[in-house]
């Protein structure tokens, strides 16, 4: 009897945790897409002429990261609140200063922790994805899976049936960005929980 | 019980790794006796020779591939590129040296490797098991890894013949073991490979639980990075900060080839480092310095 209790408490527990974070993972995409996609369009546009990377580096949403790559260099830079050097930064740079603190603002807004280009390989041809991962209090402290990524292909993808990303057409294999499987949003856009956000 | 007692096995193995490292011990001195080639030799080298059919050993390793990953050794060693979310950071960072050194030897120890499954590098002989060759050409979702089996063949070779305590759990390779403790390296490994396999002059501070005891960090860096090649064994969570919850344990999990440290003001320091592929610099504070690293590496520079 009281193993069928600790059965019972464990399932409903599980039952539970999942149940949230579907709710997450299925509406909140939906429900922010127009922002999502405008701030990942934005970032290309940008990334197209200034390759780099933003990130969130507290939970308050007060200190900040950029890494700025170069032909020959990658420069990385943390701001703390109360420090106006970020501006200042982003114009020493060449980067319009005004739309990138629009695009950081955006961001905050929707708690964004990260956001950058990733490069994957297809049949040997070098590919890029937009990565962007975003702290949401739906998922609490207690969850190991603290992070909402979200990656934006150019091209459509191959999912199976479980809505897994696969590798490619057809294809058994599971493709893992950063070590974690992805589920389908769209034929573009997909998303995994995790408990990194880079 | 098992438990128990194999958290007391590792507990010993920690204290015995940090009491011989962090000494001020200088490691055994061994000859220069690294033949120092330049890019142009290996460039020309690699012209030279006739283009092998696949390896009836390395059966994932396409011949066409396998070549002009050689010649990227020979030409751009600071693109070399340890890949996404595995434990081949400490290979990377060492293989600088070959790359820099002696980019024929290398290039020629992994032609012979690659011909005849088994080679010997500096007198250093790896000769890899099945699981081994079968699977370089496949790691994928490394990023530019994917593209560069000749780095899978010595990533995964350098972590089969090279063991640490870390290593005990998991000594032999299966699919997937690239991302556990199988491929993984302690910091008293890491300076074990420098001079087995590199023949190099040697000092090494710190371990991989305490920080080394050193009274200015910074300077001691910068007067050894002035005279030879310092690669630092870190925290990555300093450098790379991958989740905002922060842990009162802090354990080194990475490692950087310096390239450069110069003081700004009294609160910043400018570092230069190599990993992942490409140069960065990052503004840090002395108190992140000493908290990061745990372990600093010193070679001499070959003359």
């Amino acid at each position: 009897m009281k193993n069928y209790l600790l059965y019972f408490i464990t399932v409903t527990i599980v039952a539970v945790s999942c149940t949230s974070s579907r709710g997450l993972t299925a509406d909140y995409y939906r429900q922010n897409e127009a922002m999502l996609v405008s701030i990942k369009d934005r970032f290309k546009k940008i990334h197209r002429l200034h390759p780099f990377s933003f990130e969130v580096e507290d939970k308050n949403f007060s200190e900040v990261g950029i890494e700025i790559i170069t032909d020959t260099i990658r420069y990385i830079y943390h701001f703390k609140p109360g420090e106006n050097n970020l501006a200042d930064t982003l114009q020493a740079y060449q980067f319009n200063v005004a739309e990138m603190l629009t695009l950081f603002a955006d961001m905050k807004q929707l708690r964004c922790t990260w956001i950058t280009n990733l490069d994957y390989y297809e049949r040997g041809q070098e590919k890029f994805m937009v990565f962007l991962s975003l702290r949401h209090y739906k998922l609490g402290s207690d969850r190991k899976e603290k992070y909402f990524t979200v990656v934006f292909f150019d091209q459509p993808q191959f999912f199976d049936y479980k809505g897994r990303l696969l590798a490619k057409e057809k294809s058994r294999t599971i493709m893992k960005i950063n070590g974690q499987v992805f589920y389908k949003i769209n034929n573009r856009v997909c998303f995994t929980l995790s408990g990194t956000f880079r | 019980m098992f438990k128990d007692s194999f958290q007391l096995f590792y507990f010993v193995l920690l204290i015995f790794t940090h009491s011989s490292l962090s000494a001020r011990e200088v490691n055994k001195i061994l000859k220069d006796s690294v033949l120092i080639t330049t890019p142009s030799q290996a460039k020309a080298w690699l012209d030279s020779i006739q283009r092998t059919d696949s390896s009836t050993y390395w059966i994932n390793v396409e011949p066409a591939i396998f070549f002009e990953n050689l010649r990227g050794f020979a030409t751009s060693p600071l693109k070399f590129y340890e890949g996404r979310t595995n434990n081949f950071c400490a290979y990377s960072a060492l293989t600088y040296l070959p790359l820099k050194n002696d980019p024929l030897g290398f290039c020629q120890f992994m032609l012979k490797l690659y011909k005849e499954g088994k080679a010997s590098y500096n007198d250093v002989y790896f000769k890899p098991g099945k699981a081994i060759l079968q699977e370089a050409g496949l790691l994928k979702y490394k990023g530019a890894l994917d593209l560069n089996p000749a780095a899978q063949m010595w990533f995964l070779c350098l972590a089969d013949r090279f063991k640490g305590y870390l290593n005990f759990v998991n000594l032999h390779f299966d699919k997937g073991d690239e991302n556990t403790l199988w491929a993984s390296t302690n910091f008293s490994k890491f300076n074990r490979i420098l001079r087995k396999a590199f023949k190099l002059k040697l000092r090494a501070r710190g371990s991989d639980i305490i920080r080394p005891w050193i009274k200015d960090p910074y300077r001691y860096i910068e007067e050894k990075i002035k005279s030879g090649t310092v690669f630092l064994y870190l925290n990555n969570r300093f450098l790379y900060r991958k989740k905002h919850t922060s842990s009162r344990f802090s354990i080194p999990t990475h490692y950087i080839l310096l390239l450069g440290i110069q003081k700004i003001d009294d609160d910043k320091i400018n570092i230069i480092y190599w990993d992942y592929g490409m140069k960065s610099l990052q503004q840090i504070s002395p108190i992140l310095l000493r908290k990061a690293v745990f372990g600093i590496t010193y070679a001499t520079n070959l003359k």
